[in-house]
Parts: C-alpha cells; sequence; structure tokens
C-alpha cells in the first residue's frame, strides 16, 4: 500500500505540534517539513531575550538536532514555496522543484509588518532570526534605538534594549500601550513602570507620515506633528500571515487562511494552523487571528490529529499573553475587556505595581488583566476554558485570588473525575 | 515542545490526600523554599491552599503529566519530561524566563517569578520528596511505582486500542498481565469481551504472542494439549488462559476442575465481572446475591438473584492445585507479585481470580472503576489472599473492613436492595472472609 504523503510548509511551533501528533497516531505515514528559513526551528518569542543576552543563538532551538532523524520526518530548510496546486495536489518551490502531498499543512506563520515608506528608509522589523542579525550589526555602531510600535513585541524590545543600555524611544500612533491584550487600567500602570526606568514612551503620534535616510541616521515624521531623528528605527506595528504564495488559489484566504474546528480549509486535504490560520474564536466561534504560540501549539495539534484520522476538534482560541519586564509580570488571559451586562472584580495596591480584574459574564470568568498580582494566571485560563461557574468562589476570587482559583480547580477536578 | 519518546506505564507519584491539611500549617512549603534557598512565596514546589470561609485546607503540586503543557508550550524545549522518572523538568540553561509555562499550566504545577526570571517547579527531590516528612497532618505520600515496574518485562506484547466498553478494567487486568509474563507466552482466550480485544474485529487484535480462541467448553482442555504436546517434544512454553467467569464457573467448569485435578502446569486467569456481560448481561454462578441481570430481574416475585455466587478460588483451592490468589487492579502491587509467582511455577497449576467490575452490567460511571475495584476489597466483599501447595495467606489485610454497603451504594445493579437483602449479602461477605480467614489463621 502507498504511504500517505503529509506535507508541512512551515517548521514553527504549529508545525512541530503537528509533526507530533501525526506520530502520536501512528508512525507509518509520510512526513515531511520545508521551511524558507535556513536554521533550525526557533519561536519568535525567542528573540528579544538574545537581545538582551539573556540567552544565545544555539539555545533557542526548539528541538535538539537529531529530532526530525528520531521522529521520522524529513525536514528541509532554505526552501521558499512559490505556490500549491491544490488540483493536482503539488508544491512548487523557488528551485521549479515540486512535492506531491496526500494532506498539506500550511503553517507558515506570519510577516512584520512594515508601512513601505518606512521600510525604503531603512528602518527595520523584528520578527525573524534575520532581522535579530540585521539590528545587532547596527546596533553595535549606532546606540540610539526608536521603535514605533508599543504592542507587546514593542515593549519587550524596548526593555530588553534597555537592559542592555541602549537610549530607547518608544513611540505608539495611539493613547495607549498594548491595546490587544490590556486595558487602559492595567496599560497604564505598566507605561508608567517603563518611564521610571528611563525609557521615553511617547503616545498619541499618529502614523508615520514620511522618513528619510540621513547621515546614517533616520528621521520619522508622525502625522500630529512630532518628529523623530535617531540612529536606529525598529517597527513593532504587528505582523500579518504569511500567504502571498497563495496568490491566484481557490484556498480561502481573509486576513489568515479561513479554517473550520478541524484546521481545514475549503479545499479538500489542505489544512492550516498557527500565526497564518483563521480560526474560530473561544467565546464566539467567528474565524479570527491570534497570532501567540499556545494557539500555534493547539491548533498545529489539532490540524496533525485531523490530518492522520479524527477525533477532538479546536476548543476555538483564547486571546493570551505574559509580559516581564524590569521584574515585573503581567499576563492578560480571555476577554479582558468587560461587555455590558458583565461584571468585574477589581484589586490594586497604593503605589501602582499590583493590579487585577477579573470580568465575569453569567457567573463565569471570561478574561483578566494581571499586574504583580499573586494569582496562577494558568489555573483562571482553565476555569475560563471550562467554563466553569465560580459560585461561591467569586468574592474569595478577589480577596484571595491564588488560592480560591486553586480550590475552584480542585472542585472542578474532582467533579469531572467522581460526578 | 517536547518531544515523543515512548514513557513507561507508570511513575512514582507524590500523593496529596483529600482530606484536610491543619488550618495554616504550610510546613510542605516552607521545607521546600528551604532547600531550594529563597522565599517561599516564590521557589517553593508546592503550594497551600487555605480558605477557612469555605473549610478547605490542602496542598497543590505538580501532576507531572503525561503530556505536559509547560513543556509543549516552551519556545526553548527547556522543559521536557524525563523517561526514567516520569518527573516534568526544566533546564535552567535553556530557560527564557518568558513565563509562559505558568500560563499554560491549568493545574497551578509550575510559578513564575518574575524578579529572579525563573521558572519552579516540584520535581520530587530526586525520588525523595522532602515535603512529606515535613508535613504534619499526614497528607503527603510518595507512592512507588518500582514497586510494580520491578517485575515488568521490557517487551510489550500489546496493540493499543481497546474494543470493550470505557471504563471496563479488563484491559488495564489484561495489559498488566502481559506485561508481566512478556512475549515467551501461548494465549488462550474463549468467547467473553475480553475475545473481543485478543481477536479484534476482522482487523488488528491486541496480542503479539501466539494465540487462539477456543470454546467456552474446552478452555482447560486445550491449554493441556498443547503444553503437553510441546513438553512432549522438548520444548518449555507457558500456556496462559484469560477467559470470563461464564467459561470458568459455569460452562467451562468440567475441564477446568479435570485439568486442576491432574494439576497440570498451566495458568489460568479468570477475569470476574459477575455475568454474561459480553451477550448482554445475563446472570452466571458468578453473580451475587440480589444482584440484578436481565436473567434475575428485579420486579414482581424476583429481587435479582436467588443465590449467592460460587465462590471460585475457594473450589480451585480445594482442587489441590499447586498456587491460587485474588487480584484487583486496584491494588497493582499485589497483583503483578501474584501474577509473578504463577509465571515461575514449572510445575503445577496457577489459578489467578480477578475482579473485574463492569461498568455497563453493574451500572456505574465509567471513571469509577478503579474506585469500585478498591471498595471491593476494602469492604471485603472481595479479600485477597494467595495459596502456595494450599497454605493459605491474606495478601492484603484490613484493620477495619468497610460495611458492603458501601461497594453496593456506587452500582445500578444493587440498586433496589432494602435492608433486609443487604443484611443477606453482608452475612454471606462475613461468612466468605470468616471461612478464608480459618483457613489462613490469625498470623
Amino acid at each position: 500500500m502507498k504511504r500517505h504523503r503529509h506535507l508541512i510548509i512551515g517548521c514553527g511551533s504549529a508545525a512541530l505540534s503537528a509533526v507530533k501528533e501525526i506520530r502520536r497516531i501512528n508512525r507509518e505515514d509520510d512526513v515531511s517539513l520545508v521551511t524558507m528559513e535556513d536554521c533550525p526551528p526557533y519561536s519568535p518569542m525567542s528573540l528579544p531575550y538574545l537581545i538582551s543576552g539573556r540567552i544565545d543563538a544555539s539555545g533557542i532551538q526548539m528541538v535538539p538536532e537529531d529530532y526530525f532523524e528520531e521522529v521520522g520526518a524529513t525536514w528541509r530548510r532554505g526552501r521558499r514555496v512559490v505556490s500549491v496546486d491544490t488540483g493536482a495536489r503539488k508544491v512548487f518551490y523557488d528551485n521549479a522543484e515540486a512535492d506531491p502531498y496526500d494532506t498539506l499543512l500550511i503553517a507558515t506563520g506570519s510577516d512584520a509588518l512594515v508601512p513601505p515608506l518606512l521600510g525604503e528608509a531603512g528602518c527595520l522589523p523584528f520578527h525573524t532570526i534575520d532581522d535579530y542579525a540585521r539590528i545587532m550589526k547596527r546596533l553595535g555602531r549606532r546606540r540610539k534605538v526608536a521603535i514605533l510600535g508599543a504592542g507587546l513585541v514593542g515593549m519587550e524590545l524596548a526593555a530588553a534594549l534597555h537592559e542592555k543600555g541602549h537610549p530607547v524611544h518608544l513611540i505608539d500612533k495611539e493613547a495607549r500601550i498594548l491595546m490587544r491584550y490590556f486595558g487602559e487600567e492595567a496599560a497604564s500602570r505598566i507605561a508608567r513602570l517603563f518611564r521610571e526606568r528611563g525609557i521615553i514612551l511617547d503616545l498619541d503620534w499618529g502614523e508615520s507620515v514620511a522618513a528619510e535616510r540621513r547621515k546614517g541616521g533616520i528621521r520619522v515624521d508622525f502625522e500630529h506633528g512630532q518628529s523623530i531623528d535617531t540612529d536606529t528605527v525598529i517597527v513593532c506595528v504587528g505582523v500579518a500571515p504569511r500567504t502571498s504564495f497563495l496568490r491566484a488559489n481557490p484556498i480561502k484566504v481573509s486576513r489568515g487562511i479561513v479554517v473550520d474546528q478541524k484546521m481545514r480549509t475549503n479545499v479538500s486535504g489542505v489544512f492550516a494552523a498557527g500565526d497564518v490560520a483563521e480560526a474560530p474564536d473561544f467565546f464566539t466561534g467567528q474565524e479570527g487571528l491570534n497570532p501567540v504560540l499556545p494557539s500555534a501549539v493547539e491548533q498545529g495539534r489539532v490540524a496533525g490529529r485531523h490530518m492522520a484520522g479524527g477525533g477532538e476538534a479546536y476548543e476555538g482560541w483564547l486571546p493570551m499573553n505574559t509580559f516581564n519586564f524590569f521584574g515585573h509580570k503581567a499576563i492578560s488571559v480571555g476577554r479582558f475587556a468587560p461587555l455590558e451586562g458583565d461584571e468585574t472584580i477589581t484589586r490594586e495596591d497604593r503605589n501602582g505595581r499590583e493590579y487585577m480584574r477579573i470580568v465575569f459574564r453569567e457567573g463565569r470568568m471570561v478574561g483578566a488583566n494581571f499586574l504583580n498580582a499573586d494569582v496562577d494566571a494558568g489555573v483562571v485560563r482553565g476555569l475560563i476554558m471550562k467554563r466553569v461557574e465560580v459560585g461561591k468562589y467569586k468574592d474569595l476570587l478577589r480577596k484571595k485570588p491564588r488560592e480560591a482559583a486553586l480550590s475552584l480547580m480542585l472542585d472542578t477536578e474532582r467533579e469531572d473525575s467522581f460526578p | 515542545m517536547g518531544i515523543p519518546v515512548r514513557m513507561k506505564s507508570f511513575y512514582d507519584t507524590l500523593q496529596i490526600a483529600e482530606k484536610s491539611c491543619p488550618p495554616d500549617c504550610a510546613a510542605c512549603v516552607k521545607r521546600c523554599a528551604d532547600i531550594r534557598g529563597g522565599p517561599p512565596s516564590t521557589c517553593a514546589g508546592i503550594k497551600v491552599v487555605h480558605l477557612p470561609e469555605l473549610g478547605v485546607h490542602t496542598a497543590v503540586a505538580c501532576n507531572q503529566c503525561s503530556e505536559p503543557a509547560c513543556a509543549e508550550n516552551c519556545p526553548t524545549g527547556a522543559i521536557w519530561k524525563d523517561r526514567d522518572d516520569g518527573v516534568v523538568r526544566i533546564d535552567e540553561g535553556k530557560c527564557l524566563g518568558c513565563g509562559l509555562c505558568e500560563l499554560v499550566c491549568p493545574y497551578g504545577g509550575i510559578r513564575f517569578d518574575a524578579s529572579a526570571r525563573k521558572a519552579y517547579k516540584c520535581d520530587h527531590c530526586g525520588g525523595r520528596p522532602e515535603c512529606i516528612d515535613a508535613c504534619e497532618g499526614n497528607i503527603l505520600s510518595y507512592l512507588k511505582a518500582r514497586n510494580v515496574l520491578k517485575y515488568w518485562k521490557e517487551d510489550d506484547v500489546s496493540n493499543p486500542g481497546t474494543p470493550l466498553c470505557p471504563g471496563c478494567p479488563a484491559e488495564g487486568l489484561l495489559r498488566v498481565a502481559l506485561r508481566v509474563f512478556g512475549g515467551a507466552i501461548f494465549f488462550f482466550g474463549a468467547p467473553g469481551c475480553v475475545a473481543t480485544m485478543v481477536g479484534g474485529w476482522g482487523t488488528q487484535g491486541t496480542l503479539r504472542v501466539p494465540n487462539t480462541t477456543t470454546l467456552m467448553t474446552n478452555v482447560a482442555s486445550t491449554m493441556t494439549g498443547v503444553k503437553r504436546y510441546h513438553r512432549s517434544v522438548g520444548q518449555d512454553v507457558t500456556c496462559v488462559a484469560f477467559v470470563g467467569d461464564g467459561t470458568t464457573v459455569d460452562v467451562g467448569f468440567q475441564p477446568l476442575s479435570g485439568a486442576a485435578e491432574r494439576n497440570e502446569n498451566i495458568i489460568y486467569i479468570c477475569y470476574d465481572n459477575e455475568a454474561y456481560m459480553n451477550t448482554g448481561i445475563q446472570g452466571s454462578g458468578s453473580t451475587p446475591l440480589h444482584g440484578w441481570t436481565f436473567t434475575t430481574p428485579v420486579g414482581g416475585k424476583w429481587r435479582g438473584k436467588r443465590q449467592g455466587a460460587k465462590y471460585m478460588p475457594l473450589i480451585m483451592l480445594h482442587h489441590g492445585i499447586s498456587y491460587v490468589a485474588t487480584a484487583s487492579i486496584a491494588f497493582p502491587e499485589d497483583y503483578v507479585r501474584k501474577l509473578d509467582k504463577a509465571s515461575k511455577l514449572k510445575e503445577g497449576m496457577s489459578y489467578i481470580h480477578l475482579i473485574s467490575p463492569c461498568p455497563t452490567g453493574w451500572r456505574f460511571p465509567p471513571e469509577w472503576s478503579i474506585r469500585v475495584s478498591r471498595l471491593a476489597v476494602e469492604t471485603n466483599y472481595f479479600p485477597l489472599w494467595e495459596a502456595e501447595d494450599g497454605k493459605v495467606r491474606m495478601t492484603v489485610r484490613l484493620p477495619q473492613p468497610a460495611p458492603v454497603r458501601e461497594f453496593t451504594a456506587l452500582q445500578g445493579r444493587f440498586e433496589h436492595f432494602d435492608k433486609a437483602m443487604l443484611d443477606a449479602l453482608q452475612a454471606q461477605v462475613d461468612k466468605r472472609y470468616d471461612a478464608i480467614i480459618g483457613l489462613a489463621g490469625s498470623e
């Protein structure tokens, strides 16, 4: 019998998770991965830690050298996919070669967004190991750095560069930082902690409207009248799914590749997972992007499972992230911004270092923001995902969040084992 | 990302008892932090939960998951599950200090300290958890799987998958037996639930050893023939039967009794689910007094089965065979020791009688199987004992057995029980237990 061929484009968290799941189901199918990057697999999450020097490049490999041999998969690096023929079930590469497949997983991740006018003026993105190398090369000669975009990546990078002794200027077009993950209260506290460290944080500058190279440096003008003149500009305004090779292809792409709860695209035999996929949201079931590592791992697992047979479907993605800076810990889980009809509990200290808000809907937790809070965020996340009713714990969750969440988790586990 | 390596079946476990810690006690946390030389609130691998408002006083530590979310989500693969001892470990040299592990663990088993940029979790102190010594309330204990694993053969001769009902302990009972016997056996089955596992459904069976499924009437005689043939040509083979109570106590009883009379060198294992479960829950000679089945119904003049169960282990003992034992999956150390003894017997017959609670026929939720298996023993409904050359010894002695009501209350097949029926069953349980203890002596 001909062996079933799984082909995976990409080699990040989603791809590796899919390989592992396929291998858990069987050892017989043919599994191969192809990736455009010419280096061992790594997560973009590691890059700020490379910048700060907490780890060196050899430490960020997600799997050991002999991993693919161990699991019986072939891995080809430095090979870019240029198109997919879903009718003939073939993938074409930049060297004019092609591979057939029976099932295809697209786990190509995302590209950093860089507005063309900034790119042309020499502003650098920060999303891949090549970006990291370029930044390091440039920083060797010039110390002053401006970062455009105060989202998580920009903030992490700012903290890392500050740790390395660079004067950092952080700029965002909006009046708030970390819009995607933190409410006003948590965000303003984080902003204050950044400024206390000597990082210049300027908000509400609007879009960049002009940029030009200047004597080895760069000048950028902004919509609301401000401008900067600095050595290096790094752009951290977000990421977009890497789907350009799917032009003129029947695979449905909206913002990302649209998939169902089995990570299937609209085309038979083609799956997508991770940053590139637009998968159902945990609360609404609406497709959307959620480019974070745990979603990639979970989506990769679900894709692998359905590529190799079948089984449980995807529960949907929950926004979440964790952010450490200068010894502080900020965590966002789920829908942290209350909607009409939601209840909230909050807790804060006087000196602005600790903050907690949990959002409830119909007696269940749906989201939270934590800043240096004494709580196991993973336990709260688990309780949200299990849609556990908090009942008698509601008041205790404010008073003793850590112990209340743990006790509620234990109750739930016990109920599951002895209904 | 965690590598898919083949794990062992089970590992040593740090057990946190489901009873209350002394209020405000944090001795375990303190000891753990002392060893690690840091503040208890950040570096301890165990946490206490004190909520006097709800009367909750307990402890929480890492479960050492078989598929740990912390490891699968670690961006540098710094967290990994150790195949040797099952402990989930952190490679500090590879740890970024990103804290993602804490966010993905739903059990509070790993803690990220942002100021030290370090993650902490329980590592069993290398096989001797110190928190147990510190525990003042006898809440913590360390269960050693090595007492079971030392009887394990390296080769697993069973395939994955089961066609049995969810929660059926017969699967686990069979797999454990196969791991102790290893690949050098001839396997005999007969029609019954486990036959579906052994033979598969026309696709893939469970066993990778020579096996045959005979009729229910001729298991022991077929084994005798195979054993004697090989012996006559100078080959030493181990013949193992794994069959149900219908085959054993009813349909196949005559040849079994004959083989026992001759003390054939075979291993005969009966998994007793106390009825003909495979054909749809009809009463067998092993169905208990007043127990419901479709042929011993409840209603009209009927109150379940009118007679008590035949007690096969003593019947086999009185045949004078070399080894008799009873076992339950809830007492794995006891079970594997008995399998090991049987496998080493070069002369004479071994008979092992297993309690195999049936979620489908006994009417209890699948996830209660181990609990019911344990309560069967703890109520003396199914005492654990063995007899080598007729000498009976209790292998599990209970200082204070629970009333049989605790066993029956979990099962729908006893739902119609009134006090009279319960008393009658309790009297039978006591009588049977006294008979065994009479043979075993007080020791």
